[in-house]
């Protein structure tokens, strides 16, 4: 990059000012904040439209909208999925603050909307390679042990695959799981599954409606992860009347309690969720296993309060453990606790800023004794603070200008081993890594013409790792301590920078279809240390340090969009291609735990991954799903590995469909189906063996040249929606639902692991009648889980 | 026997996580089509500081699937080498077994192998490093013990001051070396440099038994090669395990086994109730 940074942000900005300048005058800005009606809390997403001139704004995270326009009157139109439009008159004379409150549309109303203008946001969005998921959506299809799971849904999207058969780890299009970004209310979530993968961390109770998932075309203002960004918000709690709402499963139950704390000024929302699978444990003869527990809970907690129309708290918090323990021989406990306290202020009727400090903490602690009775205690994690703030600049209707800054401290803890009590066992300690994470971003969403709508950013990130600490010097072997550098506290250790342009572009072929293109460059300065598939809680975080340096990735898309049936029915084709450098692998026979140097270990090389998704939606009606289908290629090449070679990487599937749906049978029921099927897991065969000593052992030849068997499954459900209240006003009572689901309906033996074993069997000898022979015989097994996996939850609120 | 403690949690933890998705899961044998496209010549060795002669094995690799037999390869030559430049040629005393002939492996010395077979020659060396006293053995009557209920045998041992040691623990009960890959820990002394140090097997055993404790100094080239085994045969072909990997082996052209040395430490225990 030969362009100094500050040349670039100011000349983004002053083309931004100018046009903002030059378009605003007489112009007056309507503004203010979209709610449920029922609820009062924020509704994020919704469309504020003004059909005469074709011109509108979206809803921020907040609930936030802001348009300014020439003096007219307006109809202006209000929308969101789940509620019937709304439309107000606007004398536009003056600034206006106008918040609108929409009514939940009641599921036993019908099935069908009547509604006179449809959505046709799939097409007209800039946003490319985004999926915009409803969690309304979601309850009504299957869920594995009746747990709402919002990551085994975004497992059924286009560009998007499981780790293994039924495992919440995710690969969106080609990139390892560790370069997914979790955010939960901006908090960094670091570890994303309970039960080491069957569930993820999300208690849907207490989560907002909407999420969405960036596949692609990533906005300047997320950065630190290569692949993808996962961003979910919890909820903030009913502003006017208290109500419990909880579930009742065979797995886990939940119960969340919120209300008004001052009435329209400020609520709170308190979630908890606690399974129970360990109690199955104590029904066993094997006392091992009836003293074993195992089980995970997780806490939401959140409140705000509206100081007033300008300003705004909030803070929130999660925390969620797993718990493993094993007779008295040890108790393992990990999991991950995260805070947020962020300030809503409105500068201006069209200037929104939100400043959040942030914590988040990942925590991985095993006590155990050793055989001879020495007690000791193991720890890993990471802890991060943060600071964010971001501003959200309404300039005129043709140009939302969002810019900010974030600033990260980690403190990486790879291992902490301390023995307990009388021991001979000396403590061992890999020394913590500290670092800064820091970035600028600024982008704009600029409709250029009525056809040409083009969001183009950059965001300039900065790492620093710091002391103290002391740093390994290696020999010319790469390999070898010479000696060790000593850093003060503060003292910069090492520093890396860069810029990450993002750019996406819609453009409007005509009313029912478009073409959209876009272009991500990302950074990723934080390395998951692990030389397994699947994650597991002791995995450790490195950072990018003298000797591993950050991973980059460029991406560019193309899709065409197309709706039929007066947007009915949507459609879209989109073809990625995607090139990943400084990829991290490890030396076979690495020892990745307590290891002081483990960047001796590491193996660096690139990956590049290709692929098309096709998706065909039906938003709409009684019957309501998708198809999706992703064609895709994904091949790293790292030296020491495969000779060199280019192989494919564990995130590979050729082939991945998914059918999902939902149908209203009646007004109170619904059936739930979803089908999937993808190209069996990339895995290493033996080729050959030998026997070193007595044991036979494999020989292999490269890496992931064959594949598993295929996966396929069916997963259906039924949901039964309590009766219809007769009148609105009626006093509430208990209202329950009831959900049937069945995991693996056909039963399909999905494999999860083949292995190999060696048996000794007596054999008849050819020939000789009566005379046996001992052979050793080696053969292949395919392990399976979860068929036939029926569950029924309960689900209540009052 | 207290290994790596890495390894104890790493090995406990996959046998519980097995034990607990073994409540769901289901195993099926199946047929899967794998070639073995040339055979790979394997030589595999020891020179320890016991007295020799030191036997070594040549053979080559068969398919995987199946009961195809070790294929052993008669004719090779095999050179030993220490670092002062005495040579020992080996004798073929079996098919595919040679030995050394009058080498006698010491301490601080590095040795290495040459092995020519069908023309193509494949060498590897290693070091002997040295190694601590065991200071006394004995058993032990447990019944709470995870492993189960009997006796365990353990020893104390000396471990030299300064960091870089190696070990593996061998154990021999009633003349049977228990040699599965489950069976031979290694560790590192960064836990216990310089310590006198208890150890202990886990293997509940029974009185009358008797038991010979060993363990054995190792180069870190060794150790590096005992973790491959370790990992790579003890771990399931799961999400969970590492990626399959050749184990590692020190020689050269392409060749796999593993050219080992080791100085070594014995001591006998009979189980007396």
């Amino acid at each position: 990059m030969k362009m100094p940074l500050a040349k670039v942000f100011l000349l983004l900005s002053l083309t931004v000012v100018t046009t903002a300048w030059l378009s605003a005058q007489s112009k007056f800005t309507l503004s203010g904040y979209v709610r449920d009606a029922e609820t009062g809390e924020d509704i994020p997403g919704a469309s504020v439209l003004v059909p005469s001139i074709g011109q509108g704004a979206f809803t921020n995270t907040y609930g936030f909208y802001s348009l300014t326009l020439p003096q007219a009157d307006y109809r202006v139109v209000v929308r969101s999925p789940g509620y019937p439009d709304d439309t107000l008159s606007v004398a536009l004379d003056q600034n206006r603050t106008i918040n609108v409150e929409l009514n939940p549309l009641d599921y036993q109303l019908g099935p069908v909307v009547i509604e006179d203008e449809r959505e046709d946001d799939n097409i007209s969005s800039t946003e490319v390679g985004a999926e915009k998921i409803q969690l309304k959506e979601i309850r009504r299809l299957p869920a594995f042990m009746g747990e709402v799971d919002v990551i085994r849904t975004i497992q059924l999207l286009p560009g998007v695959a499981s780790v293994g058969e039924g495992i919440t780890g995710y690969y969106v299009r080609g990139g390892q799981t560790n370069q997914n970004l979790v955010l939960l209310d901006n908090a960094t979530v670091y570890n994303a599954s309970h039960l080491l993968g069957f569930f993820s961390v999300f208690n849907a109770d207490a989560l907002k409606s909407e999420y969405k998932l960036y596949k692609g075309g990533i906005p300047a203002r997320y950065g630190g992860r290569l692949a993808s960004v996962l961003d979910l918000g919890m909820r903030e709690g009913n502003m006017r009347e208290f109500k419990a709402t909880g579930g009742i499963g065979v797995l886990a139950s939940r119960l969340t309690v919120e209300g008004p704390i001052a009435k329209d000024k400020a609520s709170f929302i308190l979630s908890g969720r606690r399974t129970y699978a360990d109690l199955f444990l104590l029904a066993s003869g094997d006392p091992d296993v009836r003293n074993t527990s195992l089980y995970f809970y997780d806490f939401n907690a959140k409140a705000n309060y509206r100081i007033s129309d300008r300003d705004r708290i909030f803070v929130s918090g999660y925390f969620g453990r797993d718990v493993f323990k094993f007779r008295d021989f040890f108790a393992n406990d990990w999991g991950n606790s995260t805070g947020s306290l962020r300030w809503n202020h409105l500068f201006s009727d069209r200037l929104f800023s939100n400043a959040t400090v942030i914590y988040s903490d990942f925590f991985y602690g095993f006590d155990g004794q050793t055989f001879t009775g020495e007690g000791f205690e193991f720890s890993s994690g990471i802890r991060d603070i943060a600071f964010k703030y971001d501003w959200n600049w309404f300039a005129n209707p043709r140009n939302e200008i969002k810019f900010g800054l974030d600033v990260t401290l980690h403190k990486f803890q790879p291992g902490l081993f301390e023995p307990t009590g009388e021991t001979f066992l000396q403590d061992l300690e890999v020394q913590p890594d500290y670092a800064f994470e820091s970035a600028l971003y600024l982008s704009n969403n600029q409709k250029i013409t009525d056809r040409l709508t083009v969001d183009y950013g950059l965001r300039y990130s900065l790492f620093d790792q710091v002391g103290p600490g002391e740093e390994y010097n290696y020999g010319e072997d790469g390999e070898t301590p010479t000696d060790t550098t000593q850093f003060s506290t503060g003292e910069l250790i090492q520093h890396y920078h860069g810029l990450e342009p993002r750019v996406s572009a819609v453009y409007l072929l005509d009313e029912r279809s478009s073409v959209k293109g876009s272009f991500m460059r990302t950074r990723q300065y934080i390395h998951l240390v692990s030389n397994s598939t699947a994650s597991f809680p002791w995995d450790i975080w490195v950072p990018s340090s003298r000797h591993i340096a950050p991973q980059i990735s460029d991406q560019v898309s193309v899709g065409y969009f197309r709706n039929f049936f007066d947007n009915d029915l949507e459609s879209s084709v989109e073809l990625y291609y995607k090139w990943m450098n400084n990829q991290i692998d490890f030396k076979n026979g690495a020892e990745l735990f307590l290891n002081p140097t483990i960047e001796t270990e590491v193996l660096v090389g690139e990956g590049w991954s290709y692929g098309a998704e096709f998706l065909l939606r039906k938003p709409r009606g009684r019957l309501t799903g998708w198809l999706g289908y992703t064609l895709s290629k994904t091949l790293r090449q790292i030296d020491g590995i495969n000779e060199g070679e280019p192989y494919a990487a564990n995130s590979d599937r050729r082939h991945d469909i998914s059918l999902v749906s939902t149908y209203q049978l009646t007004d109170r029921m619904s059936l739930g189906f979803s089908w999937v099927y993808s190209t069996g897991r990339r895995v290493t065969y033996p080729v050959g063996g030998y026997y070193l000593d007595s044991t036979f052992v494999p020989q292999y030849d490269g890496r992931n040249n064959d594949r598993m068997p295929d996966n396929h499954r069916l997963d259906l459900s039924l949901t039964i929606d309590p009766k219809k209240r007769e009148d609105a006003n009626q006093k509430r009572r208990l209202e329950s639902s009831w959900n049937f689901s069945l995991y693996n309906a056909y039963g399909r033996r999905n494999p999860f692991a083949i292995n190999f074993r060696e048996e000794t069997e007596e054999r008849p000898v050819a020939g000789q009648p009566g005379v046996t022979e001992e052979v050793r015989v080696r053969r292949a097994y395919l392990t399976y889980l979860f068929r036939w996996v029926p569950s029924v939850t309960w689900n209540f609120n009052f | 026997m207290r290994m790596n403690p890495r390894y104890r949690l790493a090995g406990k933890w996959t046998l519980l996580l097995v034990g607990l998705i073994g409540l769901l899961a289901c195993e099926e044998e199946i047929a899967l089509d794998l070639q073995l496209n040339e055979p790979t010549v394997v030589i595999e060795g020891w020179i320890t500081d016991e007295p020799g002669p030191y036997q070594f094995k040549v053979s080559q690799t068969s398919d995987y699937l199946g009961t195809s037999p070790e294929d052993l390869l008669s004719g090779a030559e095999l050179v030993v080498r220490d670092d002062l430049g005495n040579a020992d040629t080996l004798v073929e005393v079996r098919p595919g077994y040679y030995e050394t002939n009058g080498l006698q492996g010491e301490q601080f010395r590095s040795y290495t192998v040459e092995a020519t077979v069908s023309g193509a020659t494949y060498s590897a060396s290693n070091f002997l490093p040295r190694i601590g006293p065991i200071v006394g053995s004995g058993s032990l009557y447990c019944d709470t013990c995870v492993f189960g209920e009997g006796y365990y045998v353990g020893f104390l041992a000396q471990e030299p001051a300064g960091i870089g040691d190696y070990y593996l623990f061998r154990l021999t009960v009633n003349d049977s070396l228990y040699d599965s890959p489950f069976d031979f820990f290694v560790t590192d002394d960064r836990l216990v440099d310089g310590q006198l140090s208890p150890y202990q097997y886990p293997y509940p055993l029974e009185a009358g038994d008797t038991v010979v404790v060993e363990v054995r100094g190792i180069s870190q080239l060794s150790y590096d090669h005992y973790i491959t085994v370790f990992q790579q045969l003890s771990s399931g072909g799961g999400p969970f395990g590492a990626p399959p990997d050749n184990l590692l082996s020190n020689f050269d052209n392409g060749a796999l086994g593993f050219f080992g040395t080791a100085s070594v430490v014995k001591d006998t225990v009979i189980i007396v109730p």
